[in-house]
């Protein structure tokens, strides 16, 4: 929950990118992680998360100068978005009979996929904070698929080191979740 | 467990963790641990991905000032059609008893244009009745504007307050211009 100096800070950061568009970029760098976090929880999948996030930022980028303050965190604003482009994504999907199973959980409530956003969203950022050489051995794993070979070949890495890098960083990456969660 | 089996053991987690969204357990405590933090990471946004699409929506070039259209833009992006959407109902109570005042004066005008009275009979008309028309449309508005605050949030002084801080601009503009446009125009005829 943001307190009242953090909601000042938004609204303030809110009315520039209305007066200026390309102060918008604070505002996409801010909350890219948990818009792409809510999209995934949603789709289940990156590519569609890609897209739902894409429309999601395009959509708020251009609706932006009429978004009336409220007192409510922009990320609600930016998830409601997100969830019409998720359902727009998924009407799309079914009409083209590309995804053959919807893999949103339907039974989850509400407060459920929001923690889950929350908690995808702080790991997504927690990784910016590793070590250069564990961050980018995460992101090439996590974020662009590569297998531990790949990694290493593509790093000059001998594939045990690569696996120790690995190994590092998700025990940072457990230690620092357990440490803001306690 | 050695340190390069549990490196093994949790690279085979994250295998399956990449390609089924789910893990099976190890048997060990903390590989299992750190398999549940890869969930998580499942589907970690591509830095291309993020970076294309901010480039695509904000393309980087030279400053907004420097060409007409971007000023154009930043013009656009001033939250001007928000405010008249937000102070929309209070313009238009402001502009109809605007109307409302300046009646005297657009009756007045209309019946010497259609030949009905002379400039001095609606020069007249409009000296004895303008303080009235004036005070029933501002007296309307006040009711309209009590109305609207105790149907909305009930009517106590301070939301009168907050509402006619927030919406008196648009409604005391609105009420201004009709009104004065209305006097412009009779003035213009020589009726006042």
């Amino acid at each position: 929950m943001l307190d009242t100096g953090q909601l000042e800070a938004e609204r303030r950061l809110i009315e520039a990118s209305q007066r200026q568009p390309r102060r918008f970029a604070q505002l996409y760098e801010r909350y890219f992680d948990r818009v792409y976090a809510f999209a995934l929880t949603r789709t289940g999948d990156r590519t569609s998360a890609e897209d739902v996030t894409a429309e999601t930022f395009r959509q708020a980028f251009e609706n932006l100068p009429r978004f009336e303050w409220r007192g409510v965190p922009f990320s609600a604003w930016l998830f409601r978005i997100a969830a019409n482009a998720a359902t727009d994504h998924f009407k799309r999907a079914t009409r083209e009979e590309v995804l053959a199973e919807t893999p949103v959980a339907q039974d989850e409530s509400w407060e459920a996929r929001l923690i889950e956003v929350e908690t995808r969203a702080q790991l997504f950022q927690l990784v910016q904070r590793l070590p250069k050489d564990q961050r980018e051995v995460i992101v090439m794993r996590f974020g662009q698929e590569q297998n531990i070979r790949e990694i290493a070949q593509a790093t000059g890495r001998s594939e045990g080191a690569v696996k120790a890098l690995q190994h590092r960083a998700m025990t940072s990456l457990r230690r620092w979740v357990g440490d803001s969660n306690d | 467990m050695t340190e390069e089996l549990k490196q093994q053991e949790l690279d085979r987690s994250i295998d399956s963790v990449i390609s089924t969204g789910e893990f099976a357990s190890t048997g060990d405590e903390g590989v299992d641990a750190l398999a549940r933090i890869a969930v998580g990471l499942r589907g970690l946004p591509n830095m291309d991905f993020k970076a294309r699409l901010k480039a695509e929506l904000l393309p980087d070039g030279p400053g907004w000032w420097t060409f007409p259209g971007t000023l154009i833009a930043w013009l656009k992006g001033l939250p001007v059609r928000p405010w008249l959407r937000r102070n929309r109902p209070f313009a238009v109570a402001g502009g109809g008893y605007g109307l409302l005042a300046g009646t005297c004066c657009l009756s007045g005008a209309a019946a010497n244009v259609l030949g009905l009275a002379s400039a001095a009979a609606v020069s007249s008309f409009i000296d004895g009745t303008l303080p009235y028309f004036v005070a029933v449309s501002v007296a309307g508005l006040a009711v309209w504007l009590g109305a609207r605050v105790f149907l909305e949030q009930g009517l106590t002084l301070a939301t009168l307050a907050v509402t006619v801080r927030r919406h008196g601009i648009a409604m005391g503009s609105a009420y201004g211009a009709v009104f004065a446009a209305s006097m412009a125009l009779s003035m213009a005829m020589g009726l006042m």
